[in-house]
């Protein structure tokens, strides 16, 4: 399977160890991101890097688990009352005047989206090379308002989420 | 005896304190990660009778704005991590789109924020553990663990908010785990995360 070397920016110390041992110079960039047209996948730069801050990834992603139907009722449930708390809390936040309750409801407002985001992860929507991705940016497009972001979805399916 | 924070796992042991859990002040709470004390459970449980069936509704009707809103900056955050930055930002669009698409609740208050909460707690998470279980469902089952935590936190920063007002935060800072939710009142942010067990670095203050 081959793979490619990506950085880890919260880890990297900027040792640059990994420029030294890189056959290629793909570590090498102004960016910090590893160039994914020089990199050849060998592993070198993640074994030689003192902070762990590289990991090889696949280049294809395997395909997704199947999920059981009923799972996916009930995590839709939960789904839509996690995304409802999140409005909720949203829409007290920017109405109170206590300051108190206004950080207390950004957050309650803040983890209902992360608990919401684990349970989509859950629910089909973990990889975001998968088919169920790919199958719901082109049913959004198909019954796409005028201000639906089309360009963006359009561009994740022709370039961004190429396998 | 030993009473368990249900939370944390932060265990209260009578014979090392000296003092009977029972005789605690009603206000006690967990050290580690502030849960109130109706959070601690005897750590020889009874057994639980819970039978109930999974309620399983049969339509799944068309994918809201809120959940659109979920999937895709879930999405964003996994090309993050593949250092796909243009491709997350694209993402992030999209989640944003249908985040300013959601309409207020017409019952959008305290009080239905708190019922949501607390059925999350009693029905909708025992639901999913529940088909989890049945299904061998690993991944799931996971997201039920922390979330029920995270989730019974909230409900009690919640009824301590409406016991006591602006006092229960004044002078005090909020932080937020920013790997599964959990959030944590007080002067600085926790060591490691209470629930998943994430180092400091990992909790931003709510401002």
């Amino acid at each position: 399977m081959k793979r490619l070397a990506v950085r880890n920016l919260r880890l990297c110390t900027k040792d640059c160890i990994c420029l030294y041992v890189c056959p290629t110079g793909a570590s090498d960039t102004e960016d910090s991101i590893i160039d994914p047209s020089k990199c050849i996948g060998c592993g070198a730069c993640a074994e030689a890097c003192p902070s762990k801050a590289i990991s090889l990834v696949p280049l294809t992603y395997p395909d997704q688990q199947v999920k059981d139907n009923n799972v996916l009722k009930v995590n839709k449930k939960l789904s839509q009352s996690k995304a409802k708390a999140e409005k909720i809390s949203h829409d007290l936040a920017s109405k109170t005047k206590e300051d108190g309750l206004r950080r207390l409801l950004k957050a309650i407002e803040r983890s209902s989206r992360l608990m919401n985001e684990d349970i989509m992860r859950e629910s089909g929507y973990m990889l975001p090379q998968s088919l169920n991705t790919r199958h719901l940016l082109e049913d959004l497009l198909d019954k796409a308002d005028d201000r639906f972001p089309k360009i963006e979805a359009q561009r994740l399916l022709d370039q961004g989420l190429k396998n | 005896m030993r009473y368990i924070c249900t939370i944390c796992g932060y265990v209260y042991d009578e014979e090392v304190e000296g003092v009977a859990f029972d005789e605690l002040a009603d206000d006690y709470r967990c050290p580690l990660c502030t849960a109130p004390k109706e959070l601690f459970e005897k750590e020889i449980k009874e057994e639980k009778e819970e039978v109930r069936e999974a309620i399983i509704d049969e339509d799944i009707h068309e994918i809201s704005n809120g959940e659109l809103a979920a999937i895709f900056s879930n999405l964003a955050r996994g090309l993050e991590k593949q250092s796909k930055l243009k491709e997350s930002k694209d993402m992030m669009t999209l989640s944003e789109h249908f985040r300013d698409k959601m309409t207020p609740f017409d019952d959008t208050s305290l009080e239905t924020l708190r019922s949501l909460i607390d059925e999350d707690i009693t029905v909708r998470y025992p639901n999913v553990q529940k088909v989890a279980d049945e299904k061998a469902d690993r991944g799931t089952k996971r997201i039920v663990t922390w979330g029920l935590k995270v989730t019974s936190i909230i409900k009690a920063l919640l009824d301590s908010y409406t016991k006591e007002g602006e006092e229960f935060l004044m002078d005090k800072k909020i932080f937020i785990c920013s790997v599964c939710g959990f959030i944590y009142v007080g002067k600085k942010a926790p060591d490691i995360c209470p629930v998943c067990k994430v180092p400091e670095f990992k909790f931003e203050e709510v401002r």
